[in-house]
């Protein structure tokens, strides 16, 4: 479980041990609350300089995930260590210095962006915050990082509607770098735009991170994008981690029925590619009432009887390859 | 002009929308035609004017949009031209259409199997009037919900069918409404409600943008086996070229309110010849691709105030000094077999210039 402990500790910038976050939910006023198991004792490290892959259906808790760590949303329990420090004992003082380390772009840049701001305002408020920095040299950074995103200097003081939806995921990364953070998170940054937009967007993603030596933790339900984008990749069911490995582990070695099904569900764009079309039956369950063992084996096609009654553990595989199934494929 | 599909032969059709900005011409001449029975995917970018196309087909542009000019043969009749009542036989009954939000497509008041129901009964009745007279005034009772009891046994049996060949439990669903389904579950009514009318062409705009590639795997693969029966051919809009290389017989490229590129599925993947084809396959990201993508330069121009000449030629890199001019003549490719029908709209190809 402990993918870290052998490696190197110096390499890892996050280390997540055992996040959960359940949300309360109530029929009426005076039920009991249920719980929503939206994460569910999630154990992984990100290493620096690399991209950390997260995929999943919806609904599978990528998102609250992303949120967890950067504490947006407070975990019910287990720890995050960024470089050392666990956020989840920091006091909202504390953590301040830290958010600025730290940063996330959303999925939809056409909610996450203040509509009655300009750019340079919008760019420039963390700068204003976290470095107390003059006008002019607010001014002096906004148009430097705009020209690095590719808009350009007029663009400042227009408001986010007189943009395109690539040019305002271009500004939502503008404002996360504009703060010089170490690690971001990437909630599906590509998928309310076009294939042609998308593909400039993640190109200058990974020419960022190589020249700004940024760390990214990628949120999608795109395989193909996590295949371009990823070092490493963990796949998630249901708010559990169900195989973390490298994306060769992943692609090439599934282990997990899941994360098998979740590929060959991708129709490959290629007419010449056979799409092995085979199907993953079913829906994912509620995550309230998860089912009992193995929460994948009402739609596993390699469910036997103890796949039903006891748990599987996240298990080494090889040497940081962990999937969480009794009886992993191609091992 | 030489009829070119025996289902349906859209030529030259035109689409404006009135704005206070100014008139947007969202179709700009689009050129595309199917037989019985084929799959037509059409691919292309938001604002291409692919979902214009489909509800140009079922002539359901409302205002402010109107066709300008164009034809659309289905069969024997021109649909841009139809009356609205003759055009109400045709439209359910023999073009049935599917959404991209299926929950928001389905009536969120009413249980699904009635909804399904009134659909059949609906049909019917318009077959059975359109059968008396081509301007029969509708009648006074247009199909509106009747109570349950009441219903004619026989539409609610084939509803119940319905639900079980889209994979549902009509015990368990015909009583649920709209908020009720998943997403999954919601497409598959809708495809249960269109194909209930044994239509033959269904029009799938975005079927499976909204779902989980698991969701999108089951609901190809339904349709797949459905219309394969049935013989239904399908005009399939999507921006998603994994599901039109694995669903189609042949691609529309659309950009800007134009079919740039059309012919068989072989044909635009391995031999695209529209620069914008070439630089949208190349910027799609593909599991164990090793090679970088590509980008297309530049942004889709605004439509109304669109690029003269050809529309791609700002962003294009093979652009000619004639590009900017004139709009290229949609037109076949020499030399490729007739069985592709690859036809293209770009001065680069064009035999005798």
């Amino acid at each position: 479980m402990q993918a870290t402990t052998e490696r190197e500790n110096r390499d890892i910038l996050i280390q997540a041990n055992h996040l959960r976050k359940l949300f309360a939910v109530k029929k009426n006023f005076y039920s009991h609350p249920l719980y929503v198991k939206a994460v569910d004792d999630c154990d992984f490290s990100i290493r620096k300089n690399t991209v950390f892959g997260i995929v999943g259906e919806s609904g599978s808790g990528k998102t609250t995930l992303g949120r967890v760590i950067l504490r947006l949303i407070e975990a019910t329990g287990g720890s995050v260590v960024f470089d050392g420090k666990n956020l989840m004992s920091l006091s909202s003082q504390e953590l301040r210095l830290f958010r600025r380390r730290m940063q996330i772009i959303s999925q939809d840049p056409y909610n996450s962006l203040h509509p009655r701001k300009v750019v340079k305002k919008l760019i420039g408020e963390g700068l204003g915050i976290h470095f107390r920095l003059s006008s002019q040299e607010i001014d002096e950074r906004v148009k430097n990082i705009l020209t690095l995103v590719g808009l350009r200097e007029e663009h400042m003081y227009r408001y986010p509607h007189e943009f395109s939806g690539g040019q305002r995921q271009r500004i939502a990364i503008a404002r996360a770098l504009v703060l010089k953070p170490e690690f971001i998170v990437l909630d599906e940054p590509t998928s309310a735009l076009d294939v042609s937009v998308q593909a400039i967007i993640l190109k200058m993603l990974k020419e960022l991170k190589r020249d700004f030596a940024l760390t990214y933790m990628l949120i999608t339900h795109d395989l193909a994008v996590i295949d371009y984008m990823a070092d490493d990749v963990a796949v998630m069911y249901l708010g559990q981690i169900v195989e973390l490995g490298s994306k060769n582990d992943i692609f090439l070695r599934t282990a997990h029925p899941y994360a098998c099904l979740l590929i060959d569900s991708v129709p490959p764009p290629t007419p010449s590619e056979h799409w092995s079309g085979k199907i993953l039956n079913g829906e994912i369950p509620s995550p309230i009432h998860v089912p009992s063992g193995c929460r994948f084996h009402p739609r596993c096609p390699q469910a036997r009887e103890i796949c039903k009654t006891k748990e599987p553990v996240l298990s080494e595989l090889q040497p940081g390859h962990f999937a969480k199934c009794h009886f992993p494929l191609n091992a | 002009m030489r009829r070119r599909g025996d289902l349906l032969d859209v030529s030259n059709l035109r689409v404006v929308f009135d704005t206070y900005t100014g008139q947007v011409k969202a179709l700009n001449g689009v050129e595309l035609w199917m037989n019985h029975g084929e799959r037509l995917g059409v691919v292309g970018e938001t604002g291409c004017g692919k979902s214009v196309t489909a509800l140009s087909v079922m002539r359901l542009i409302e205002e402010p949009g109107r066709i300008t000019e164009g034809t659309i043969l289905f069969e024997d009749k021109d649909l841009a031209t139809l009356s609205e009542n003759t055009l109400n036989t045709v439209r359910g009954k023999d073009i049935a259409m599917i959404f991209q939000e299926p929950v928001a497509a389905l009536n969120p008041v009413m249980k699904v199997g009635a909804q399904i129901v009134e659909n059949i009964e609906c049909q019917r009745k318009s077959a059975a009037l359109a059968r008396v007279s081509d301007k029969a005034e509708p009648a006074a009772d247009d199909g509106s919900p009747k109570k349950h009891g009441h219903r004619d046994t026989d539409s609610v049996k084939t509803m119940r069918d319905m639900l079980g060949h889209v994979g549902l439990d009509w015990q368990r669903t015909e009583n649920l409404y709209p908020h009720e389904l998943s997403g999954g579950m919601a497409q598959r009514v809708m495809i249960a409600m269109a194909l209930s009318s044994r239509p033959k062409l269904l029009i799938a705009d975005e079927p499976t943008s909204a779902l989980d590639v698991t969701i999108q795997a089951q609901i190809l693969n339904l349709l797949n086996s459905l219309v394969r029966e049935t013989q239904t051919a399908v005009l399939l809009i999507t921006h998603a070229m994994g599901v039109a290389a694995q669903f189609c017989d042949f691609i529309a490229v659309m950009y800007a309110g134009n079919v740039v590129e059309y012919g068989s599925l072989q044909a635009i993947f391995n031999n695209p010849l529209h620069p914008y084809t070439k630089g949208l396959l190349q910027a799609v990201p593909k599991i164990g691709r090793t090679d970088e993508l590509q980008s297309i330069p530049g942004i889709v121009p605004d439509l109304i105030d669109p690029p003269g000449g050809c529309r791609f030629h700002p962003r294009c890199p093979h652009r000619r000094p004639e590009c900017d001019k004139a709009q290229p003549g949609f037109e076949p490719v020499g030399g490729e077999a007739e069985a592709d029908r690859h036809h293209v709209a770009c001065f680069l190809y064009q035999r005798d210039q």
